[in-house]
């Protein structure tokens, strides 16, 4: 079995690069062996590449929600997105379509993934630090990754 | 942890926004579009080392980096004045190649494809690659796969990560290819040519064969009259790495040709209060409004634009192609935005031809590829067209080459006043006594998509890209219904 572990976002907009920032701290970590961990700016199709050839697979990002406090991580599977089908833009298409497009093309996509976000303050300053409670929540997500990923390995 | 279902569609802070505005009788009286602000850019780049810029500035965007990555590293050859030599220009050019052709074929296949090839009043769930792929067979999906990883392979074998390449340098760049390599590329090269014509021969079945469609491109609520701006080469034929800037007025004269590090004399930039976003024009025209003509400073950039400034395309396949679209669409210039469409599949093709001729080349894999820079750093200029644009990077140093200013004007941003003029007009087309719907915003949004705008895009938090909403209000200016898109 291979898991991949991807983490995304900007490094280079504040808060936007909190998923980068947890995959690097989780790089340094001795994982199960089935695992693989990669950082990418990519969304839409361009992230179906990367899935490819995995069984499962652990996606972190940043999110932004109405309300939401700053810090909390939540986690849930793609379909949550399977609602913004409309493009506006090439580089729109949501997950959910790009998975079932692979599908439907006969491609390799991991069967099981998963969506770690941290509820995140500001992503359009241009900065390479993430704001302080940003910043506090990484420890935390390192510790939740883990734990998924242990019981990934296991079944 | 709160295990949660999120509604993100709705949820979501941060949209662009499309709003309309509505007098008495329910007509479209005015329509702008806003997007979310980012700041202190400039701040972020001063201090830093200018060869450090062609690795940074690609991160602005999440879908060009290979284009800010080329303007990028053309400023810092220009900054200290450094020539590079010809293989290192035709790699450059070839990378580029690679880039263009996958970015629209993308673009076409998955964007404008499912207006078109669907439909543009298909049920909202139809109209996205899965019905185009529904529509047009698994085969070509496969074959839409496979050339799109072709252009990613080219520019990860030079650039390294293909978003993030770490390959241009003052004076050339870093790699080059083996024979080896070399001969690997020429084979998706002719696969690329062979893919581009069957592209083009998929929208004369499906778009112009078809009546309905053609009569849609060239109807009044999709076209827009305005000056055109590309780069050219030598012969006036269109150049995404290289060349002058060229601009055409409304009725396909010459109305300028510059040098990059001229550019400041012929564009200036418009502020509205009610948008972050700038407005540029044309200087010798004037801003005067959000208005068409030859009187109003508004241009524009990206295929469409890009064809109408330039007098034909440097390669067989695409030449006759662009002659056989101005035939088809009633001369030149075309004014119709969604015309960009068919533009930029011509743009593909001249992309593929380019790309086997670059890799055909003798020199293609000598080891000359860098100038060793000796100047001190001032000012440089460099300009590329990106998929979506001319695209203007602009630096100026100190003496050890630390960056103490930069100006960027970034492609989508040239076309923002045209962009807020089709939205209007289209909306105008089809918005009838207030009566809006999903089938009658998505005729609205596709004036929008035809410039495959890219505002905003180097945000990478979830849903993955800025949202769309749109409101409408009445003649009161009380908001009477939203979409979330």
């Amino acid at each position: 079995m291979k898991i991949l572990v991807l983490g995304l976002g900007n490094p280079i907009l504040t808060d936007d690069g909190v998923g980068i920032y947890i995959a690097r701290e989780l790089q340094k970590r001795s994982l199960p062996k089935e695992v693989v961990v990669e950082e990418s700016s990519l969304s839409g199709f361009y992230l179906m590449d990367l899935l490819l050839g995995y069984d499962k697979a652990i996606i972190i990002d940043s999110v932004k929600t109405k309300g939401g406090k700053v810090g909390e991580i939540y986690s849930f599977k793609p379909e949550v997105f399977d609602r913004s089908v409309h493009l506006t833009s090439v580089h729109q298409t949501n997950l959910p379509t790009a998975m079932k497009f692979g599908k439907q093309m006969g491609l390799k996509v991991p069967k099981e993934i998963i969506i770690f976000a941290v509820e995140i303050a500001d992503n359009q300053t241009f900065s390479e630090e993430c704001t302080p409670l940003v910043q506090k929540a990484i420890p935390r997500a390192v510790r939740l990754v883990e734990e998924e990923l242990l019981s990934m390995a296991r079944g | 942890m709160k295990r949660i279902t999120i509604d993100p569609v709705t949820r979501l802070e941060g949209h662009g926004k499309i709003e309309i505005f509505l007098d008495e009788e329910g007509e479209v009286a005015n329509a702008f579009m806003q997007i979310p602000e980012f700041r202190g850019f400039e701040k972020f780049c001063e201090e830093r080392p200018a060869e450090e810029l062609p690795r940074i500035t690609p991160r602005i965007c999440g879908v060009c980096p290979p284009a800010h990555h080329l303007a990028s590293t053309k400023a810092c050859d220009d900054l200290w004045k450094v020539d590079p030599p010809s293989p290192a220009k035709k790699l450059r050019e070839l990378f580029y190649s690679a880039y263009y052709f996958s970015d629209h074929l993308l673009a076409f296949y998955y964007l404008q494809g499912p207006d078109f090839i669907v439909g543009p009043t298909a049920p909202a769930a139809k109209r996205n690659i899965l019905g185009v792929i529904e529509k047009v067979g698994l085969d070509v999906g496969k074959e839409v796969i496979k050339h799109r990883a072709y252009g990613q392979k080219i520019l990860e074998m030079l650039g390294g990560k293909p978003i993030h390449p770490t390959w241009g340098i003052p004076g050339g760049v870093t790699k080059g290819f083996t024979e080896e390599e070399r001969a690997e590329v020429e084979e998706m090269a002719k696969s690329a040519v062979e893919f581009g014509k069957f592209t083009l021969k998929a929208i004369d079945d499906i778009v112009l064969k078809n009546k309905e469609y053609v009569d849609l491109i060239l109807s009044d609520p999709y076209t827009i009259s305005s000056y055109y701006m590309g780069l050219v080469d030598e012969h006036n034929k269109v150049n995404f790495y290289d060349g002058d800037i060229r601009v055409v007025d409304p009725e396909g004269k010459e109305f300028a040709k510059f040098k990059p590090h001229e550019y400041l004399n012929y564009i200036e930039e418009h502020v509205e209060p009610w948008s972050y976003l700038k407005f540029p024009y044309l200087k010798g025209v004037g801003w005067k409004g959000f208005v068409g003509g030859k009187d109003s400073g508004v241009y524009r950039v990206a295929p469409l634009a890009r064809l109408n400034a330039a007098d034909g395309m440097a390669t067989p396949v695409a030449q006759e192609e662009y002659e056989k679209f101005y035939q088809t669409l009633g001369g030149k210039p075309v004014p119709h935005t969604l015309a960009t469409n068919w533009a930029r599949v011509i743009e593909m093709m001249y992309a593929a031809e380019h790309l086997l001729e670059l890799i055909q080349d003798e020199e293609i894999t000598s080891d000359n590829i860098r100038i060793v820079p000796t100047e001190t750093p001032t000012e440089g200029v460099g300009v590329v067209e990106a998929c979506r644009g001319t695209l203007y990077h602009h630096y100026q140093t100190d003496p050890d080459g630390i960056i103490t200013k930069v100006n960027l004007i970034v492609a989508t941003v040239n076309n923002s006043a045209a962009i807020c003029m089709s939205i209007k007009k289209a909306a105008q087309g089809v918005i009838k006594k207030g009566k809006v719907d999903d089938g009658i915003l998505n005729m609205v949004e596709m004036a929008f998509r035809a410039y495959d705008p890219c505002f905003a895009c180097g945000t990478h938090t979830l849903p993955g890209q800025m949202p769309l909403e749109v409101n409408i209000y009445n003649h009161h200016q009380e908001l009477i219904q939203t979409f979330k898109r």
